[in-house]
């Protein structure tokens, strides 16, 4: 199910691994990616660049999810760009009761199946009409 | 009828006044003893060595005059009666002394023998009276002292008992926050073992879901097979991750469920599609008899899928190729309305003595057998936290092997209604017939305050509404309906003619409301409904 326009995700994550695993997903499935190991990096990143959706890991060292998340709100340029928070701390069956909260669109649920991901990306993606 | 004589202390020093008087009373037929005393110092020695019934007093005497007579007499003898004898001046004298306790009072000369000894008499009966009454509320302050004492001991014990107290509370305060601090450590432990379990293992995931699906390149079937064996054992590994999880959460008592009313026949249905792939492999046979609309209950989807699945993996693994498992869905009334769900296979079975403990935490049924024994007893606690029951019986009635599970859980007193608005009377009849198939409750409206109105009166409310009405712009009234506290956790769903503009878009990923065009197939509508009511729209896609 590959956009049809070159769609921008940005993965936050401090997961070294996990960030090559869904980027390499990613890139395979036709979207630009764009990767940040922590929150500084992402700020950094976001002044050159803005992503259609941010795929942001909640839990991480210094700046977490939530931070990030505000930092994002806070600037005009970039406060509209749908947010989605992965998490290994939130269960399945927990993760649609966290939607809208600490500044995201929704919750995803690490280990989410690569298909529901790029699902949620579409579903959080503005109609391009 | 010889009476007893009236002993009389006299004390008057005018020697004319005592014959006077004495002749009155001499002259009554009650007998009188009298002894006379001129001063009130010699009358006070008398009262000391004989026993008087009464004191004649006249007030003036050498020794002592008018009220100061009257109160030295009384104080020496204070159970005596008292009759004062006066002068005309001294009536008011007298007057003051009868209502200081003087028992009554004459005016020399102007009283004859009756009057005298009735006097004296009355005088005798009344000093009796209050005697007795002065003796009678003596007892009773003495009464009130030892009940006032009493008290003030009750009293003290009492704040005794709350010092006591107070101290236990403070020591279970104490014990309280330090079990909380504990929760709280244990809740972070339960965080943190999750993170750190489960990210590496998404990676691992990932990683060989990438290599399947080709992102590395085109994978030979041999290695595919490898593959394949990690991602199965790599999702087995999750499954049990999250039964540590749960019974960590178990343990610390904060697994929670959520409710939601389902449809729970076709719940269970959709359940088993997850284990289509396994019962293929292992080549048995899943035989389903699940009646249509059975019946709602207030599940947690998410947990009971994974009861109802442990219970389905189970009876795949004890099966041989070519068995037939059987799962079948029915509702009881005895003794409580309850909707269960039954799976029965011919495997080996349960031996009777291990029955009652296939469901305790870290029970297993011998060591050839896989698993950690978590399975049914974190479904067991999960059942109960929704209020049922799952039993087991090795072997089913009326066979020779094999074992039957039941899951029974409380069946929902209502069904749900589905509020549905549309301008279009048609398709509102359309909507009524399609979801009263399969047990909702309709009501059909066409203007959407009205719904909103109908949905505040409801518990079990689900809003089914056209975005395509005159006059309502749709995603302003899902935006209106998610603000409102009493009405923000009802479950939405949208239908759409044509395309839907930008900001309705938005609105409805916004709320995670799924919407379905129309014109639209039955099943899609229950799906995209339940797929609401749970809270999961990938279901209607």
């Amino acid at each position: 199910m590959a956009p049809d326009t070159r769609t921008t995700v940005m993965v936050v994550d401090d997961d070294r691994h996990l960030l090559t695993t869904v980027t390499d997903f990613l890139r395979f499935e036709g979207y630009e990616v764009i990767t940040a190991a922590n929150g500084k990096e992402a700020l950094a990143a976001l002044r050159k660049s803005r992503p259609d959706v941010i795929l942001l890991d909640v839990m991480m060292p210094g700046m977490d999810g939530g931070d990030v998340a505000q930092a994002i709100r806070a600037r005009p340029t970039l406060k509209n760009i749908p947010i989605i928070f992965t998490t290994a701390v939130v269960s399945k069956s927990e993760e649609r009761s966290h939607d809208g909260e600490i500044g995201g669109e929704s919750f995803l649920a690490k280990p989410f199946q690569l298909d529901e991901l790029t699902m949620r990306i579409q579903e959080a993606l503005p109609s391009t009409e | 009828m010889a009476t007893e004589p009236i002993i009389v202390l006299y004390i008057e020093d005018d020697e004319d006044d005592f014959i006077l008087t004495s002749q009155l009373l001499k002259d009554a037929d009650q007998p009188f003893r009298i002894e006379w005393q001129q001063t009130l110092q010699s009358g006070i020695e008398a009262i000391a060595s004989n026993a008087f019934d009464i004191v004649i007093l006249d007030l003036s005497l050498p020794d002592s005059s008018g009220w100061e007579t009257f109160t030295t007499m009384r104080e020496q003898a204070p159970d005596l009666p008292i009759i004062l004898m006066t002068g005309l001046e001294d009536n008011e004298l007298a007057l003051q002394a009868v209502q200081q306790g003087a028992q009554d009072y004459l005016v020399k000369g102007s009283v004859g023998t009756d009057v005298m000894v009735r006097a004296v008499q009355y005088a005798i009966e009344r000093k009796a009276t209050d005697t007795a009454l002065h003796r009678y509320q003596n007892e009773l302050e003495e009464l009130v002292d030892e009940r006032t004492e009493e008290l003030v001991g009750t009293n003290r014990q009492l704040t005794e008992e709350i010092g006591v107290r107070k101290q236990t509370e403070q020591e279970l305060r104490q014990a309280i926050s330090k079990l909380e601090e504990h929760d709280r450590a244990k809740t972070q432990f339960v965080t943190n073992v999750s993170h750190e379990l489960k990210t590496p293992l998404a990676s691992m995931s990932y990683a060989v879901e990438n290599l399947l699906k080709g992102v590395m390149g085109e994978v030979p079937d041999r290695i595919r097979t490898y593959l394949e064996m990690v991602r199965d054992d790599a999702q087995r590994l999750h499954r049990t991750i999250c039964d540590i999880l749960d019974l960590s959460r178990l343990e610390a008592d904060t697994l929670r469920i959520e409710q939601a009313v389902i449809p729970f026949g076709r719940f269970v249905l959709r359940t088993l599609d997850a284990v289509a792939l396994e019962v293929d492999e292992r080549g048995v046979a899943l035989q389903k008899s699940i009646p249509n609309a059975i019946g709602f209950a207030a599940c947690d989807a998410t947990k009971m899928e994974r009861v109802i699945l442990n219970v389905v993996r189970n009876a795949i693994t004890y099966t041989d190729p070519e068995g037939i498992i059987d799962v079948s869905v029915s509702r009881t009334q005895d003794p409580n309305d309850m909707l269960c769900v039954t799976v029965t296979d011919a495997g080996i079975g349960i031996p009777a003595e291990y029955l009652e403990k296939v469901t305790e935490r870290y029970f297993r049924v011998g060591d050839h057998v896989d698993g950690m024994g978590l399975g049914l007893s974190i479904a067991r606690e999960i059942v109960e936290l929704h209020g049922g029951t799952i039993t087991f019986k090795s072997p089913p009635p009326g066979r020779d092997r094999g074992t039957e599970v039941t899951i029974s859980v409380p069946a929902a007193p209502e069904t749900p209604t589905v509020v549905a608005v549309d301008d279009d009377p048609d398709v509102l009849e359309v909507v009524e017939a399609q979801l009263r198939l399969d047990g909702y409750s309709v009501m059909k409206e066409t203007d959407p305050y009205n719904a909103v109105a109908a949905l505040r009166e409801k518990r079990a409310g689900i809003l089914l509404v056209d975005l395509a009405m005159p006059d309502v712009r749709g995603d302003v009234l899902i935006a209106e309906v998610k603000a409102d506290h009493e009405l923000r956790r009802v479950p939405i769903v949208v239908l759409t003619g044509s395309e839907i503009d930008r900001d309705t878009r938005r609105t409805l990923e916004r709320f995670s409301v799924p919407a379905l065009a129309k014109p639209w197939k039955q099943e899609a509508l229950l799906d995209t409904i339940e797929g609401a009511i749970i809270g999961k729209h990938y279901l209607a896609r």
